[in-house]
């Protein structure tokens, strides 16, 4: 084998703090979705949207071998290397993972998968008299959440904060860690998982809500291509590796920032219009007689 | 109601295990990676000529301490910066005060990112030394280069260690009797 692609393949770092935390978080879940699957075999409710329908252990599951393998990886240890790399490891974090472990609306499912004290403590401090579900609504508003995720997104790519992240495995981390939350909160916007306690989002305001996010992310992109030098001068120092001088890299990042960035905000909008128009097909015709008048054929949606 | 296979038995027990172990591993794991190996560390050298090929250094942690020194490195060409994988290199810290040589091969084996070569040291006494790095090719030619390194004596209790194992003790006890009270209450029920 080549020795440059043995060295990709085998740049792994298996670190145990993140593998006890995801064992931990697939563990928790898959115990929640047998106890509810079990639950909900006696009810009446038998479609694919059901809890205990397989598909969502299947994505929160996926959500959660993507994450090792965006945290552990060639992936991860090569970001260090380049920039490309570390552009794909923040797509996973930001725009891949979230949404697929928010599809699988985790948390009844990590609740029923702990004892029942916790999942008790849990409902009470989520209940509608609670403090704790006040101040988190207040904090975890779609305008700020929308506000704090552009702000966080931009200020790790400033040149400083990013040297400084790959220099220091502690600010690497948090780097991450901020990224992957607040994309939570943001998807749970889109997505619309438990704990549901924000007003529902209309789906036009859904869709308009995920489109306003891709021109802060092309801009940055932009920046990062149309850059006349190295940004990140960290990469500077480092072996270049697959023939990739590091203007060439830094031009592939932005690009992966750029397009395929922008095109999981699409993506997620058209699915969100295409689920938007399904309910639209699933409501009842009007009778012809609400449409089919005179009046109506000449004026139509005008009433008396 | 139905429990999942690996989880008939005595669940009550089994919480208050699975939770206790699971935090002290967890705590253990993150105590014991304070030199984040997924970082390359403090740049001590950036492109050093060293004959044919070009060497970038790091150390961590930083600073420099007696528990666990690791060196790591990048090799290059100098004429066109690509990796050189299969070089033998080197590594020798040499003590400012003349006392014992340490020496140990840096490998690609020993490093997470296998683009760079790696040496781990267990200094026995803080103070100056002078990092050594020599490179030997496959094709015969050689390089080398140095650069000093001050260690420190890190054995004492670090306070900020403090912060996280107190929080991480303090969650394990919570846990622990929140869980048992659920036991006993139950138990207390089931009488």
């Amino acid at each position: 084998m080549n020795s440059t692609l043995r060295a990709t393949l085998l740049s792994w770092d298996l670190r145990l703090e993140v593998i006890l935390v995801l064992a931990l978080a697939g563990t928790i879940y898959t115990i929640g979705w047998w106890r509810l699957r079990e639950r909900s075999r006696t009810n009446l409710i038998r479609n694919r949207w059901r809890a205990g329908a397989l598909w969502r252990p299947v994505a929160y599951l996926g959500g959660v071998l993507l994450l090792a393998i965006a945290l552990m990886s060639p992936i991860d240890v090569l970001g260090g290397q380049l920039l490309t790399m570390h552009m794909v490891q923040h797509i996973l974090l930001v725009m891949i993972i979230p949404p697929l472990l928010l599809l699988a609306n985790p948390l009844p499912f990590l609740l029923w998968g702990m004892p029942k004290n916790v999942r008790m403590g849990t409902h009470r401090i989520l209940s509608h008299k609670s403090r704790f579900r006040y101040y988190l609504r207040q904090a975890t508003g779609p305008g700020l959440v929308w506000l704090v995720f552009v702000i966080i997104y931009w200020g790790w790519h400033d040149p400083n904060a990013y040297n400084l992240a790959l220099q220091s495995p502690f600010v690497h981390d948090l780097e991450h860690l901020s990224f992957f939350l607040v994309s939570m909160l943001f998807w749970w916007h889109v997505i619309g998982a438990g704990p549901r306690i924000h007003r529902p989002i209309s789906p036009i305001g859904r869709f308009a809500y995920v489109l306003t996010a891709i021109p802060p992310n092309m801009l940055a992109g932009l920046a990062i291509v149309f850059a006349s030098g190295p940004i990140y001068t960290y990469y500077e120092a480092m072996p270049r590796i697959w023939g990739l001088s590091v203007m060439e890299d830094q031009k592939i990042g932005g690009v992966i920032m750029w397009v395929p960035g922008s095109m999981m905000y699409i993506l997620a909008a058209l699915i969100l219009i295409s689920r938007w128009l399904q309910q639209e097909e699933r409501k009842p015709a009007l009778p012809q007689s609400a449409w089919a008048s005179d009046e109506a054929l000449a004026a139509p949606g005008i009433k008396k | 109601m139905s429990q999942p296979p690996f989880l008939l038995g005595r669940h009550n027990l089994r919480w208050n295990t699975i939770l206790i172990v699971w935090s002290i591993l967890f705590l253990i794991a993150v105590l014991t990676d304070p030199v984040g190996a997924h970082t390359a560390g403090k740049m001590q050298l950036s492109a050093a000529p060293a004959g044919p090929y070009k060497m970038t250094v790091w150390t961590s942690p930083e600073p420099a301490t007696l528990d666990e020194l690791h060196i790591a490195l990048a090799v290059v060409l100098a004429e066109d910066a690509s990796p050189v994988l299969d070089a033998e290199v080197l590594v020798q810290l040499i003590p400012a005060d003349g006392s014992l040589v340490l020496e140990e091969p840096a490998t690609t084996e020993d490093s997470e990112n296998k683009f760079l070569y790696e040496a781990i040291f267990e200094p026995a006494t803080p103070g100056l030394y002078q990092v050594d790095i020599q490179v030997s090719g496959t094709d015969g030619a050689t390089g080398n280069t140095s650069f000093d390194l001050e260690i420190v004596d890190d054995s004492g209790l670090n306070l900020l260690y403090l912060i996280p194992v107190g929080l991480g003790l303090a969650a394990v006890f919570l846990l622990f009797f929140a869980l048992r009270g659920r036991g006993a209450s139950e138990r207390l029920e089931s009488q």
